[in-house]
This record gives C-alpha cells, structure tokens and sequence, in this order.
C-alpha cells in the first residue's frame, strides 16, 4: 500500500478546503474540538476513502460504527486519524433502510475488517466489497440484527442438549430450529413459518491438520478460539473467533440512563476498569458539554495511571507464563495487589470501580491515601527493575522474544494497533501527548518507542510505560488542585441531538467511545465501544501465520488481549 | 540360626539360604522372595521419596516467589501431598469416549514400570544395591529410553490433538537429548573402565569426583538429564500454555498421578545417577554412605528445581538446536579429549 505517513496537510481548514474542491457538494466542517466533520453519499464513499488516505494522511481508522436513524436509514461513522498531522476526522454516509448496503473501506485501511463485521451483526448493514463478510460477535445462524430498533428477541428457551440430540457426524454443519421467521422490514413478524438453517462450517482445511487453541486453553486468556492450521509445530494459517463473552453491552446501554452505563464500562476491559470509566464519561462530557473540575481531572489522571501500572503488571505476569516463566508472575501479583488495595480504599471496589463519574469523580481522595500511593511509588522504580532481573535480561526469553512476530510501522498503523502495540513498532503516537485529555499535557513523561516490532519491543515499551506511569502518578498527587471533586451536571440527562466520540489510551490502546444521543430520552440512543483489544486480535493472522504454536502464544501475549473487551 | 543371636546384615542371605537347604525347600523359592522384597523396598522408597519430592517441589518454588507454599495439612504442610494422592485415587476414572481404551489404560504402567527398574542398578552404598549389573549404565540408558513409547502410547491412546503434539514432541525431545546423555556418560566409563555403577564410585574414591575431570561432561550431562526428565526449561512435552497438558491431557485420578510418580522417580533416578556418575555416588567421609548418596541426589534435584522456577521455557525449534548442534558436538569433543586422555595415561 502507498506510503502515507509523509502526507501531512496543514490545518483542518486546509484539510476542509480540499475536500471541497475535490468533492464537489460534500458538507464538510471544523467543529469547535477541532474535529473534521464530513458527510458524504454512499456512491462516493470508496473513492472519497482512498483520497483522504492517500492524498490528505488519514492513515488511521480509529473506528467504525452504525446508527440506527430509523425512517433516515442507517448512518455508518468512521472517526480517521492521521498520525502524522493529529487531525480527527467524523465521516458520515447513509442508506436507506431497505437497501443497507454500503462500499466496504477494508481495502483501504485492513483494520475496517472486523469493524464491518461487527457493524453487519449487529446492526446488519452490509458492506460491499468486503472479503470476509460474516458474523462476529453471534453465532452464525443468529436471525436478525440486535442492534436496529425494530429488533424483535424471537429465540425459543434454550434447549438442553441430550446424549440422543448429539450428533458427531454434523459436527461440520450446524442445524438449528430458529423458530419463527424473522420480522420483516416492517417489524410485523411474516408469519409462523419455522425454518431450519444449515450453516456450513467455514473452516474446512486445506491440509495439515486444524487444531481449536481455545475457547478453553490456558494460554488464550479467556474464551478466546484461535484455529490454527498447522502442518507440525508450524502455523500454515491462523484465525482468532470470538464471541463467546458477548453480553450485549452496547444494546444494554441503550436501555439505560447515562449515568448507569458507567458499571457496565467498568466490564469491557476488566483489568483496567478506570480507564473506561473515563473514557465512557468523556464522551458523555463531551455530548453535555459538561465541565469538569480541575481536581476532579488530576484524580482521573491519578488513577488511571495507577490503573494503566496495575493492568501493565498483570500483563508482565501472564506474559512470563505464557512463556513459561511462573516465577515473575507472583512478583507482579504483589505489586498489583497493592495497588488494587489503593482502588479500594479509594472507590470501596477492587476491580468493578464505578469510581469516574460524569462530571467528576464519585467522591475525593480519602485522607491518608495519599501516603499508602507514595509509598507503592516509593518502591515502584525498584521493584521494576526486580522484574527486569527476573525476565528480560534471560537468554531464553531473549531468544523466545527478539525479532520474533514483527509488526512493521505501516501494518501497525493499517490495521488500526493503538498503544504499546503501535508504539512497540516505532510509531512514537500516544493520545495523552496528540490529543490531551484531562490536562495531559501539563504533566512531564515520555513516550517509549521500540524499533523492530518484534515481541521484545512491545515488551520493552509496556516495562518502561509503567515507569513513565508512575512519574506521572507522583505528579498528579503531588499538584493536586484543591476544589471540587465534582462538575455541575444536569438534573435531567436530556440528550442534545448529537453524537461525541472520545479517545482516550488505555493500558492496551486506544478506548474509544462512541455515543448518540437523540435529543429527547434519557438514555443514549447508540453506545459503541471501539476496544483495542478487539482491533488487536485482527493482526493474529498477520504475525502468527509461519510461525511455531509457541511463538503464537508469545503473539497473544505481546498484543495483551481481554477478552471481556473483546467481546463486550 | 542360634536363637539370641543377630547376625550382621551382610550374613543375612547366607544364612537364610542355610535354613531353606535344610528344610528342603528350593532356592528359587528364596531368590523369588528376595526380589519381591526388594522390589518392595524399592517401591517404598520411591514412594516416600516422591511424596516428599512433590512437598520439596511446591516448597522450593514458594520460597522463590516469595510466598509460603503448602502450610495447612500437617507441619510445613508435609501431609499436603499424601492428601493430594488420596483425593487423586478417589477421582472418578474418566476415559475418553475416543480413546483406545487398552493403549490409553496401559500407557502410565509402562510410563511408571521403567522410571522404577533404573532404581535396580543404583548403588545406594558400598552394598545397597538390588544387583549391581556389569552393563548397569547401558541398562540405565536402554530404561530412560523406554519413556518414549509409552508418551507416545499416551498420546496417542488419548485421541486427542494437543496430547498426540505432546507426545511427538516428546519423541523428539528424548530421542535428541539421549545422544548427548550417553555420550557423556561413555567419558565417565572410559575413565572409570566399567560399565557398572558401583565400579564407577569406586574408582571415584581412589581418583577423586569425575565432575573435577569431567566439568565439560557433567554440563552435557545434567542438561541432557533436565530434558530427558521434561524438566523446565525443557517442559515442552507438557507445556501448559502451549499444549493444554500435552500427553496427558485426557488423564486425570490415578492414572494422571502414576504419570506424576513416574515424572518425579525419573528426576529422582536422574539426579542419582549424575551423582553417582560425577559426584562420587555414595562415597565421602564421615557420614554413612547412603546419606552421602541422598545428600548428593538432593543437591542436584534442588538444582533442578531451582532452575524450574527461574527460567521461562526453551522453544521447540531451539531445543533441537541447543541438542543437536550445541551438547552433541560438545559431548564428543568431551568424549575425544576422555579417550586420548586415557590412552596416553
């Protein structure tokens, strides 16, 4: 693919300027954020795609998401980046309800792929071009799309399986009695036809033999299937399914008053409940236009650097038995646990927080918390260099880590890698210093960066991220602004019609958070979850393909996937 | 027998004999009853030193990651293991509905029935030893090789993919990491001038311990020793966060814990016979042979184990190379050094 990383363009208003003259007739303004945001028709939305790549920079979809509009069709979001400049753009394209079809962008960024799947799932937009157009997160002969507001529930109660209904010669085929047929565009049910689909298994071998890593496998960190092709220890080809976590989060969310959603975020990524608190409540700010106080911001910051040390260290843990190294992953624990004893005195929870709230935070820092954070940071540096002695310097784990899995600089940034990941890779970009959010750019740290890609670099990046981590910490605590704890925030959660994306980073990457409001409900009319480790998991096949079944097990490590926040 | 009267131990068999010849009973009779009493002493010793092993094991790994290990079930929690065994013989027994039952059930028996023949050749003492055979290190060497059908047996009885992996992976493992063990050894017999054990402590007691000669040749050894017992780094045969479980995936109760008796009488029996190879066996002063024996097996074992918790684990392409072009090269330059050493002695 073309080189994009040199193409930079000055300002948004240069960025709007040329998109005019370009596409004739296409909205395109600067919001006040600094945000582009642009509308485009579906007809020109390929082409506009592969302009704004190649000649304007945006060589970064950050997300891709669909929104029920009801009688307007359904609108497809894509938030691009472009690395180079730090420009944010919105882009906006239509179809009509009956006809949901819209041009596939995975040719031109890779990293769309699980996206459009996910879109198509969920709100059953299809996309025209697309390689590898099924479902994601439902199983395959799910009827229906969940996400459309004229989703009718029509599952029969589940069945138990028996011994007799068992049946070894369909394991390749799947027959499923899905009872009434679906509801037609109308939402009237079209009648109590049953139906019985056949959905053939989409994984047929070409040759070597395909063995299921997972869903239950100790090294896959949750429910996570990888089937891998392999012809002995080698992989020919490799697939990462999921889904098996899918809990309906953004269809719940809907049902919900703002400030309820805030326990579910807690449950995306469960090691780094924190940050999506954050995250969830930025966007929502956003959408408010709520103010937040300056106290309230610097615990924020606190607290998810705090939070991006204790997911980091969990990381550093499983990582070490991944590759089979059991002892640095005790050392880790006893640090983390510390630190999940500073979450409780602080927010009463050691994982599910509900800490972050809009506006603010739930309540201020309770006295005496203070001394047992400095006295974590005191020993922190030490301790990290106690985990350099147990792992990094071994030549086993050398030789298990360099130059194994390389992620070049441009598939890091073409299949959508955020964080440690991307930077890992050498693409020294990191939100906090891009895109400053709860006053980043008043705090002094560095942004590690590795040079090859392999495993070891992404390694390097998180151990020395942790460090960068805590300088911050002891910052925030020690500048820590007296005032309010909490914002002034609206009696009634009335949402304006309109929509806020927020991108914040997270321990594993960039969390986004995409909400609709729809200038009416209380609730939000559209919540969508762009989770890193969901983007992650699409360059499995990319790194794992050739290598050995335990250099993919490293794989899985390096790009540090939840499967919570996968699935969501 | 005069009554009142113990003879020494050494008498013991001769006096016995006396006692069958006049009653008229056969010999046979006596040589049956003495093997099956010495596979009894034998099978109780690796018993209680298994059990302790496993404590030794969760004790050695706690104190290197600063924790405490087993506490609760009895002192130190040294009952921790015999309550572990009794929960595993009172599991359900699952087998497969896959499997090929006979390979499946038989397989731990010829996993265990090898790990517990080494022990027939070990010199304990100066006179501790089931039968102190002319080949013993040929005969120690034709038992660590009969591992590797019964993995494969294993494996490949469980119909499972991850423990078929497991168990070629094992094939692979042992068959590599065999050359440089015997090589290594042949050093020692060449200097020591006989295959059996006890002759091999014996001419360490008038030369001093082989490992101060044989430095090279006790590296290849002890490394080679850690693979053929699928220890960590060298695990890869059960590599958890690789292969479930490896070959014994499907094994679970007793029969999942023969295969764990057999993995730690195979570590017990390695360590001996480094020691008795490098370490001088039995022999050393002051103290009662047999304990210089234990004392030494159980320095290297802790080494082992010490080893186990520290370093993450080896990858299959690199165990291959670190076997084929790192010890065997390394144990035959040992071995042309040993040789051209004792023609010129």
């Amino acid at each position: 693919m073309a080189s994009t990383a040199t193409v930079t363009v000055g300002t948004p208003e240069a960025v709007v300027e040329r998109l005019g003259s370009a596409f004739p007739g296409v909205e395109a303004e600067v919001l006040p954020s600094g945000w582009i945001r642009v509308r485009i028709d579906r007809e020109r939305l390929a082409d506009f795609a592969r302009f704004v790549r190649d000649e304007l920079g945006f060589d970064y979809l950050s997300n891709l998401s669909a929104v029920d509009r009801q009688a307007e069709g359904f609108e497809v979001v894509l938030h691009l980046v472009s690395i180079g400049a730090g420009h944010q753009m919105a882009v906006y394209t239509r179809c009509p309800r009956d006809d949901a079809r819209v041009p596939s962008v995975t040719p031109i960024w890779p990293t769309a792929n699980w996206h459009e799947r996910e879109a198509w799932d969920l709100m059953g937009v299809r996309f025209e071009g697309h390689p590898d157009l099924r479902r994601i997160l439902l199983k395959e002969n799910w009827v229906g799309h969940p996400l459309r507001k004229d989703y009718i529930d029509r599952r029969l109660p589940r069945q138990r399986q028996t011994r007799e209904s068992y049946r070894p010669d369909r394991v390749n085929t799947t027959t499923f009695d899905v009872g009434d047929a679906p509801a037609g565009a109308d939402g009237q049910a079209s009648g109590p036809v049953r139906r019985v689909l056949e959905v053939p298994d989409a994984y047929t071998p070409r040759s070597g033999v395909v063995v299921n890593m997972g869903p239950q496998h100790p090294s896959t960190h949750g429910v996570l299937r990888v089937l891998a092709e392999i012809d002995g220890e080698r992989i020919l080809k490799c697939e990462a399914d999921i889904g098996f976590l899918h809990r309906c989060f953004e269809k719940i969310a809907e049902g919900l008053p703002f400030p309820s959603v805030i326990p579910y975020t807690d449950r995306t990524d469960y090691l780094a409940g924190m940050t999506n608190e954050l995250a969830y409540c930025l966007a929502v700010e956003q959408l408010f236009g709520i103010e937040v106080p300056e106290r309230a911001s610097a615990i924020r910051v606190l607290m998810a650097e705090l939070q991006r040390i204790a997911s980091h260290l969990l990381w550093f843990g499983t990582f070490s038995l991944d590759l089979g190294a059991v002892t640095p992953f005790l050392y880790a624990w006893r640090e983390r646990e510390k630190l999940l004893d500073i979450f409780e005195t602080i927010s009463g929870a050691r994982m599910m927080y509900h800490y972050v709230r809009i506006g603010g935070v739930r309540n201020d820092l309770p006295a005496g918390v203070d001394r047992q954070i400095r006295a974590f940071l005191d020993s922190f540096d030490a301790n990290l260099d106690e985990f350099h002695a147990l792992l990094t310097g071994n030549p086993i784990f050398q030789a298990r880590t360099r130059n194994v899995a390389i992620l070049s600089k441009e598939d890091a940034i073409a299949y959508g890698a955020s964080g440690p990941t991307l930077r890992g890779s050498g693409v020294a970009y990191d939100l906090r210093k891009a895109h400053p959010y709860c006053g980043y750019e008043r705090y002094d740290f560095a942004v590690p960066v590795g040079e090859t890609g392999d495993v070891l670099d992404r390694y390097n990046v998180r151990m020395e991220e942790m460090r960068q981590s805590a300088r911050i910490a002891r910052q925030a605590l020690e500048g820590l602004p007296e005032g309010d704890f909490m914002g002034k925030v609206p009696r009634r959660w009335k949402a304006p019609a309109a929509d806020a994306y927020s991108r914040v980073e997270g321990p594993r990457g960039e969390v986004g958070v995409y909400v609709v409001g729809d200038g009416q409900n209380e609730r939000p009319w559209r919540v969508h979850w762009r989770a890193p480790s969901f983007v992650h998991l699409q360059l499995l096949p990319v790194l794992g393909t050739g290598l050995l079944v335990a250099d993919v097990v490293a794989v899985i490590g390096s790009i540090d996937i939840v499967l919570g926040e996968v699935d969501r | 027998m005069v009554p009142g009267v113990i003879a020494p131990p050494s008498q013991w068999y001769d006096l016995t004999a006396q006692y069958f010849e006049r009653n008229g009973w056969p010999l046979g009779l006596l040589a049956v009853l003495t093997a099956l009493l010495k596979a009894a002493v034998i099978l109780a010793f690796i018993a209680l030193n298994v059990l302790f092993l496993i404590w030794l094991e969760r004790k050695v790994s706690a104190w290197i990651q600063n924790r405490l290990g087993p506490m609760r079930t009895g002192p130190w929690g040294l009952l921790q293991t015999l309550a572990d065994a009794l929960k595993l013989l009172l599991k359900e027994d699952v087998v497969p509905s896959a499997a090929d039952r006979w390979v499946f059930a038989i397989a731990p028996i010829v996993t265990f029935t090898p790990a517990v023949l080494i022990f027939v050749v070990l010199p304990f003492s100066d006179r501790w030893i089931v039968q102190d055979l002319n080949i013993g290190i040929l005969f120690v060497a034709a038992m660590t090789s009969m591992v590797v059908p019964s993995f494969l047996m294993a494996g490949w009885g469980s119909n499972n993919k991850w423990s078929v992996f497991g168990a070629l992976r094992s094939a692979a493992q042992l068959v590599s990491y065999e050359v440089p063990l015997v090589l290594a050894a042949v050093a020692v017999v060449l200097l020591a001038g006989s295959l059996s054990l006890n002759d091999i402590v014996e001419a360490q007691r008038r030369s001093g311990w082989f490992i101060l000669v044989q430095p090279l040749g006790f590296l290849v050894y002890y490394i080679a020793a850690l693979a053929e017992a699928n220890r960590a780094p060298f695990d890869l045969i059960e590599a958890e966060s690789e292969l479930v479980a490896g070959f014994n995936t499907e094994y679970s109760g007793i029969r999942w814990a023969i295969f764990f008796l057999a993995e730690y009488a195979n570590l017990l029996s390695g360590s001996a016979i480094a020691a008795t190879l490098f370490l001088g066996g039995w022999s050393g002063p002051w103290l009662p042979p047999v304990v210089w024996f234990l004392l030494k097996t159980y320095f290297l074992i802790f080494v082992a184990m010490w080893i186990r918790w520290t370093v993450p684990r080896i990858r299959v392409d690199q165990l291959m190379n670190l076997g084929w072009k790192v010890l065997l090269p390394l144990a035959l330059v040992n071995l042309g050094i040993t040789g051209i050493y004792v023609l010129v002695r």
